[in-house]
Protein backbone atom coordinates (compact mmCIF):
# COMPACT_ATOMS: atom_id res chain seq x y z
CA UNK A 1 0.00 0.00 0.00
CA UNK A 2 1.40 3.38 -0.97
CA UNK A 3 2.86 5.34 1.65
CA UNK A 4 0.08 8.69 1.46
CA UNK A 5 -2.94 5.97 1.44
CA UNK A 6 -1.53 4.27 4.53
CA UNK A 7 -1.06 8.20 6.17
CA UNK A 8 -4.58 8.79 5.32
CA UNK A 9 -6.57 5.81 6.49
CA UNK A 10 -4.71 6.43 10.13
CA UNK A 11 -5.61 10.04 9.53
CA UNK A 12 -9.46 8.82 9.34
CA UNK A 13 -8.99 6.46 12.36
CA UNK A 14 -7.30 9.53 14.73
CA UNK A 15 -9.38 12.24 13.25
CA UNK A 16 -12.15 11.89 16.15
CA UNK A 17 -9.95 11.64 18.71
CA UNK A 18 -7.55 14.73 20.13
CA UNK A 19 -5.26 15.22 22.88
CA UNK A 20 -6.44 16.30 26.02
CA UNK A 21 -5.91 19.30 27.79
CA UNK A 22 -3.52 18.69 30.66
CA UNK A 23 -5.21 19.53 34.00
CA UNK A 24 -5.36 23.45 35.12
CA UNK A 25 -4.04 23.01 38.34
CA UNK A 26 -1.10 21.65 36.56
CA UNK A 27 -0.33 24.35 34.49
CA UNK A 28 -1.18 27.29 37.31
CA UNK A 29 1.86 29.08 37.77
CA UNK A 30 3.51 27.28 34.89
CA UNK A 31 5.34 30.51 33.42
CA UNK A 32 6.66 31.39 37.14
CA UNK A 33 8.16 27.89 37.73
CA UNK A 34 9.84 28.33 34.49
CA UNK A 35 11.30 31.30 34.87
CA UNK A 36 12.47 30.54 38.70
CA UNK A 37 14.38 27.22 37.47
CA UNK A 38 15.87 29.49 34.65
CA UNK A 39 17.51 31.69 37.09
CA UNK A 40 18.95 28.75 39.25
CA UNK A 41 22.21 28.45 38.84
CA UNK A 42 23.05 25.73 36.31
CA UNK A 43 25.90 24.19 38.57
CA UNK A 44 29.55 22.80 37.06
CA UNK A 45 28.52 21.85 33.95
CA UNK A 46 30.93 19.32 33.64
CA UNK A 47 29.69 17.86 37.06
CA UNK A 48 28.35 14.72 35.53
CA UNK A 49 30.45 13.59 33.20
CA UNK A 50 32.74 13.93 36.16
CA UNK A 51 31.32 11.79 37.96
CA UNK A 52 30.82 8.98 35.50
CA UNK A 53 34.58 9.06 34.78
CA UNK A 54 34.97 8.85 38.55
CA UNK A 55 32.49 6.28 38.45
CA UNK A 56 33.99 4.54 35.52
CA UNK A 57 37.89 4.80 37.75
CA UNK A 58 36.27 3.20 40.78
CA UNK A 59 35.06 0.40 38.97
CA UNK A 60 38.15 -0.24 37.07
CA UNK A 61 40.22 -0.31 40.20
CA UNK A 62 37.57 -2.65 42.05
CA UNK A 63 38.40 -5.31 38.53
CA UNK A 64 41.78 -4.75 39.26
CA UNK A 65 41.91 -5.14 42.98
CA UNK A 66 39.90 -8.36 42.34
CA UNK A 67 42.41 -9.44 39.74
CA UNK A 68 44.58 -9.05 42.03
CA UNK A 69 43.00 -11.17 44.96
CA UNK A 70 42.26 -14.29 42.10
CA UNK A 71 46.50 -14.30 41.05
CA UNK A 72 47.25 -14.02 44.50
CA UNK A 73 45.17 -17.02 45.76
CA UNK A 74 45.95 -18.76 42.25
CA UNK A 75 50.03 -18.64 43.48
CA UNK A 76 49.04 -19.42 47.07
CA UNK A 77 47.10 -22.90 45.64
CA UNK A 78 50.39 -23.50 43.74
CA UNK A 79 52.58 -22.86 46.18
CA UNK A 80 50.85 -25.17 48.84
CA UNK A 81 52.34 -28.30 46.44
CA UNK A 82 56.10 -28.04 47.50
CA UNK A 83 56.32 -31.75 45.86
CA UNK A 84 55.85 -30.09 42.52
CA UNK A 85 58.48 -27.41 42.38
CA UNK A 86 60.89 -30.00 42.91
CA UNK A 87 62.86 -31.54 40.55
CA UNK A 88 61.77 -35.28 40.65
CA UNK A 89 62.68 -38.93 38.99
CA UNK A 90 59.78 -40.08 36.68
CA UNK A 91 58.87 -42.49 38.74
CA UNK A 92 58.93 -40.43 41.88
CA UNK A 93 56.96 -37.45 40.08
CA UNK A 94 54.08 -40.04 38.58
CA UNK A 95 53.99 -40.69 42.60
CA UNK A 96 53.34 -37.48 43.13
CA UNK A 97 51.05 -36.32 41.24
CA UNK A 98 48.80 -39.52 41.52
CA UNK A 99 49.28 -39.11 45.19
CA UNK A 100 48.26 -35.22 45.35
CA UNK A 101 48.52 -32.68 47.43
CA UNK A 102 45.35 -30.83 49.55
CA UNK A 103 46.67 -27.61 47.18
CA UNK A 104 46.60 -29.70 44.33
CA UNK A 105 43.40 -31.64 44.73
CA UNK A 106 41.61 -27.99 44.82
CA UNK A 107 43.58 -27.03 41.67
CA UNK A 108 42.34 -29.65 39.56
CA UNK A 109 38.82 -29.41 40.95
CA UNK A 110 38.34 -26.25 40.25
CA UNK A 111 40.11 -27.08 36.59
CA UNK A 112 37.66 -30.36 36.04
CA UNK A 113 34.45 -28.22 37.29
CA UNK A 114 35.15 -25.46 35.04
CA UNK A 115 36.17 -27.95 32.00
CA UNK A 116 32.75 -29.59 32.97
CA UNK A 117 30.91 -26.61 32.75
CA UNK A 118 32.69 -25.81 29.35
CA UNK A 119 31.93 -29.53 28.39
CA UNK A 120 27.76 -28.92 28.89
CA UNK A 121 27.85 -25.67 26.92
CA UNK A 122 29.88 -27.53 24.36
CA UNK A 123 32.68 -24.75 24.28
CA UNK A 124 35.32 -27.37 25.09
CA UNK A 125 36.40 -27.95 21.69
CA UNK A 126 40.67 -27.20 21.67
CA UNK A 127 40.41 -26.33 25.46
CA UNK A 128 43.43 -28.41 26.12
CA UNK A 129 45.24 -27.69 23.16
CA UNK A 130 47.26 -24.62 24.89
CA UNK A 131 47.76 -26.70 27.98
CA UNK A 132 51.39 -28.00 28.06
CA UNK A 133 52.61 -24.19 27.54
CA UNK A 134 50.83 -22.89 30.52
CA UNK A 135 51.23 -25.87 32.63
CA UNK A 136 55.20 -24.64 31.72
CA UNK A 137 54.60 -21.17 32.49
CA UNK A 138 53.18 -21.91 35.94
CA UNK A 139 55.56 -25.06 36.86
CA UNK A 140 52.90 -27.30 37.30
CA UNK A 141 55.06 -30.36 35.87
CA UNK A 142 58.34 -28.84 36.01
CA UNK A 143 59.77 -31.80 33.31
CA UNK A 144 56.40 -31.70 31.05
CA UNK A 145 54.07 -33.79 30.64
CA UNK A 146 50.55 -34.09 31.65
CA UNK A 147 50.80 -37.13 33.60
CA UNK A 148 47.75 -36.10 35.88
CA UNK A 149 45.47 -36.57 33.17
CA UNK A 150 46.79 -40.27 32.76
CA UNK B 1 3.57 43.19 31.35
CA UNK B 2 1.68 42.33 28.76
CA UNK B 3 0.99 46.19 27.96
CA UNK B 4 3.99 46.44 26.10
CA UNK B 5 2.53 44.90 22.72
CA UNK B 6 4.39 41.75 23.68
CA UNK B 7 0.95 39.15 23.23
CA UNK B 8 1.25 40.95 19.18
CA UNK B 9 4.51 39.91 18.73
CA UNK B 10 5.65 36.72 16.57
CA UNK B 11 7.62 33.74 18.16
CA UNK B 12 10.67 35.28 16.61
CA UNK B 13 10.48 38.35 17.59
CA UNK B 14 10.18 37.16 21.31
CA UNK B 15 13.33 35.37 20.93
CA UNK B 16 15.34 38.03 19.64
CA UNK B 17 14.18 40.36 22.59
CA UNK B 18 14.70 37.28 25.55
CA UNK B 19 18.21 37.00 23.87
CA UNK B 20 18.26 40.34 24.81
CA UNK B 21 17.77 39.69 28.34
CA UNK B 22 13.90 40.77 28.55
CA UNK B 23 12.35 38.08 30.58
CA UNK B 24 8.49 39.47 29.78
CA UNK B 25 9.38 38.16 26.37
CA UNK B 26 10.67 34.66 27.61
CA UNK B 27 7.51 34.18 29.70
CA UNK B 28 5.22 35.00 26.58
CA UNK B 29 6.75 31.77 24.68
CA UNK B 30 6.49 29.77 27.44
CA UNK B 31 2.64 30.94 27.56
CA UNK B 32 2.15 30.34 23.95
CA UNK B 33 3.94 26.40 23.98
CA UNK B 34 3.65 25.71 27.24
CA UNK B 35 0.40 23.09 27.01
CA UNK B 36 1.37 21.50 23.22
CA UNK B 37 4.38 20.87 25.44
CA UNK B 38 2.96 19.12 28.18
CA UNK B 39 0.87 17.21 25.75
CA UNK B 40 3.79 16.34 23.54
CA UNK B 41 5.58 15.17 26.27
CA UNK B 42 3.03 13.18 28.41
CA UNK B 43 2.82 10.76 25.78
CA UNK B 44 6.13 10.04 25.85
CA UNK B 45 6.38 10.35 29.67
CA UNK B 46 3.47 8.52 30.18
CA UNK B 47 2.11 11.35 32.82
CA UNK B 48 1.16 14.45 33.19
CA UNK B 49 3.05 15.55 36.46
CA UNK B 50 6.43 14.22 34.86
CA UNK B 51 5.60 15.93 31.68
CA UNK B 52 5.02 19.14 33.42
CA UNK B 53 8.79 18.29 35.31
CA UNK B 54 10.16 17.46 31.63
CA UNK B 55 9.04 20.42 29.69
CA UNK B 56 10.13 23.01 32.28
CA UNK B 57 13.34 21.46 31.79
CA UNK B 58 13.04 22.03 27.90
CA UNK B 59 11.91 25.29 28.24
CA UNK B 60 14.67 26.22 30.87
CA UNK B 61 17.34 24.35 28.22
CA UNK B 62 15.90 26.32 25.51
CA UNK B 63 16.14 29.58 27.29
CA UNK B 64 20.48 28.89 27.63
CA UNK B 65 20.51 28.09 24.23
CA UNK B 66 18.39 30.76 22.24
CA UNK B 67 21.90 32.10 21.00
CA UNK B 68 22.71 28.79 18.95
CA UNK B 69 18.67 29.12 17.47
CA UNK B 70 19.37 30.10 14.03
CA UNK B 71 16.01 31.49 13.32
CA UNK B 72 15.71 29.31 10.00
CA UNK B 73 13.05 27.27 11.03
CA UNK B 74 9.69 27.99 13.83
CA UNK B 75 10.67 28.62 17.13
CA UNK B 76 8.15 25.61 18.07
CA UNK B 77 10.11 23.29 15.67
CA UNK B 78 13.46 23.98 17.81
CA UNK B 79 11.89 23.99 20.91
CA UNK B 80 10.22 20.11 20.03
CA UNK B 81 13.67 19.23 19.52
CA UNK B 82 14.92 20.20 23.04
CA UNK B 83 11.75 18.46 24.56
CA UNK B 84 12.17 15.34 23.30
CA UNK B 85 15.64 14.74 23.87
CA UNK B 86 14.86 16.15 27.10
CA UNK B 87 11.98 13.39 27.38
CA UNK B 88 14.08 10.76 26.04
CA UNK B 89 16.90 11.53 28.59
CA UNK B 90 14.40 11.35 31.30
CA UNK B 91 12.72 7.59 29.84
CA UNK B 92 15.85 6.55 29.66
CA UNK B 93 17.05 7.53 33.32
CA UNK B 94 13.38 5.99 34.44
CA UNK B 95 13.63 2.77 33.06
CA UNK B 96 17.24 1.84 34.79
CA UNK B 97 15.77 3.39 37.81
CA UNK B 98 12.64 0.56 37.19
CA UNK B 99 15.27 -2.06 36.09
CA UNK B 100 17.43 -1.24 39.26
CA UNK B 101 14.84 -1.16 41.67
CA UNK B 102 12.07 -3.43 39.63
CA UNK B 103 9.17 -1.36 39.93
CA UNK B 104 5.97 -1.61 37.74
CA UNK B 105 5.14 0.71 35.23
CA UNK B 106 2.25 2.94 36.55
CA UNK B 107 -0.51 3.11 34.94
CA UNK B 108 -0.85 5.05 31.64
CA UNK B 109 -3.25 8.51 32.13
CA UNK B 110 -5.91 8.86 29.62
CA UNK B 111 -4.73 11.84 26.81
CA UNK B 112 -6.94 11.22 24.02
CA UNK B 113 -10.56 13.14 23.97
CA UNK B 114 -13.18 11.68 21.54
CA UNK B 115 -14.76 14.96 19.55
CA UNK B 116 -18.48 14.31 21.03
CA UNK B 117 -21.02 13.19 18.03
CA UNK B 118 -24.56 13.71 18.94
CA UNK B 119 -25.75 10.52 17.24
CA UNK B 120 -23.95 8.10 18.75
CA UNK B 121 -25.66 6.26 20.93
CA UNK B 122 -24.05 5.42 24.61
CA UNK B 123 -22.82 2.00 23.59
CA UNK B 124 -21.19 3.39 20.57
CA UNK B 125 -19.55 5.85 22.84
CA UNK B 126 -17.92 3.34 25.43
CA UNK B 127 -16.71 1.68 22.46
CA UNK B 128 -15.28 4.84 21.26
CA UNK B 129 -13.85 5.56 24.81
CA UNK B 130 -12.37 2.34 24.79
CA UNK B 131 -10.63 2.49 21.85
CA UNK B 132 -9.33 5.65 23.14
CA UNK B 133 -7.70 3.65 25.13
CA UNK B 134 -6.00 1.49 22.96
CA UNK B 135 -4.70 4.13 20.61
CA UNK B 136 -3.16 6.26 23.68
CA UNK B 137 -1.77 2.42 24.69
CA UNK B 138 -0.67 1.62 20.81
CA UNK B 139 1.03 4.80 20.69
CA UNK B 140 2.93 4.20 24.00
CA UNK B 141 4.52 0.55 23.04
CA UNK B 142 5.88 2.34 19.92
CA UNK B 143 9.90 3.18 20.32
CA UNK B 144 10.26 6.38 21.49
CA UNK B 145 10.93 8.05 18.05
CA UNK B 146 8.42 6.23 16.17
CA UNK B 147 6.23 7.12 19.20
CA UNK B 148 7.43 11.07 18.47
CA UNK B 149 7.51 11.30 15.01
CA UNK B 150 3.97 9.99 14.71
CA UNK B 151 2.66 12.07 17.64
CA UNK B 152 3.89 14.50 15.51
CA UNK B 153 2.63 13.80 12.13
CA UNK B 154 -1.20 12.79 13.47
CA UNK B 155 -1.75 14.60 16.26
CA UNK B 156 -0.03 17.72 15.53
CA UNK B 157 -0.32 17.88 12.15
CA UNK B 158 3.34 18.88 11.28
CA UNK B 159 4.85 18.13 7.64
CA UNK B 160 7.14 15.96 6.71
CA UNK B 161 9.52 18.29 6.59
CA UNK B 162 8.52 20.00 9.77
CA UNK B 163 9.19 16.45 11.39
CA UNK B 164 12.86 16.63 9.64
CA UNK B 165 13.55 20.06 10.97
CA UNK B 166 12.81 19.59 14.34
CA UNK B 167 13.82 15.46 14.77
CA UNK B 168 17.44 16.96 12.38
CA UNK B 169 16.77 13.86 10.24
CA UNK B 170 16.29 13.67 6.85
CA UNK B 171 13.18 13.21 5.22
CA UNK B 172 13.25 9.97 3.80
CA UNK B 173 14.38 9.21 7.11
CA UNK B 174 11.00 10.32 8.69
CA UNK B 175 9.23 8.68 6.40
CA UNK B 176 10.43 5.47 7.27
CA UNK B 177 10.49 5.62 11.19
CA UNK B 178 6.39 6.18 10.11
CA UNK B 179 5.74 3.73 8.00
CA UNK B 180 7.74 1.74 10.75
CA UNK B 181 5.18 3.45 13.40
CA UNK B 182 2.35 2.47 10.95
CA UNK B 183 2.82 -0.88 10.81
CA UNK B 184 3.06 -1.12 14.48
CA UNK B 185 0.04 0.91 15.21
CA UNK B 186 -2.23 -1.03 12.63
CA UNK B 187 -1.56 -3.91 13.88
CA UNK B 188 -2.35 -3.19 17.79
CA UNK B 189 -5.13 -1.27 16.64
CA UNK B 190 -6.86 -3.35 13.97
CA UNK B 191 -8.61 -6.03 16.23
CA UNK B 192 -10.12 -3.13 18.58
CA UNK B 193 -11.22 -1.12 15.39
CA UNK B 194 -13.36 -4.36 14.00
CA UNK B 195 -14.60 -4.46 17.59
CA UNK B 196 -15.74 -0.78 17.00
CA UNK B 197 -17.17 -1.32 13.88
CA UNK B 198 -18.89 -4.69 14.22
CA UNK B 199 -16.75 -5.96 11.64
CA UNK B 200 -16.68 -2.89 9.64
CA UNK B 201 -13.34 -1.69 10.47
CA UNK B 202 -11.77 1.73 8.81
CA UNK B 203 -10.02 -0.30 5.97
CA UNK B 204 -6.28 -0.27 7.32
Amino acid sequence: MAFDQEEEKIRKVLESYKLRRPPENLMKNYEEEVLKKIKIPQGFPFLGMGISLAFVLALLLGFAFFFHLQTQSLKKEIKLSPSVSQTVSLSEKTKVTTSSSEGEDILFERMAGELFILEMLGEDEGILEDFDRIEEDLEIFPQGGTQIWH
Amino acid sequence: MKGDGTLDKSDLDLVIEAREGKEAAYSELVRRHMEKAVQLASIAVGNYEDAKDVSQEAFVKAYHGLKKFEMKSKFSTWFYRILMNTAQDFVRKRNWKRFLIWKEESKMEEFFERRESAVASPKVRVLQKELGEHIARAIKNLPFKQQWVFTLRFMEGFSIQEISESVQVSEGTVKATLHFAIQKFKKEILPYLQEEQGGVHHGI
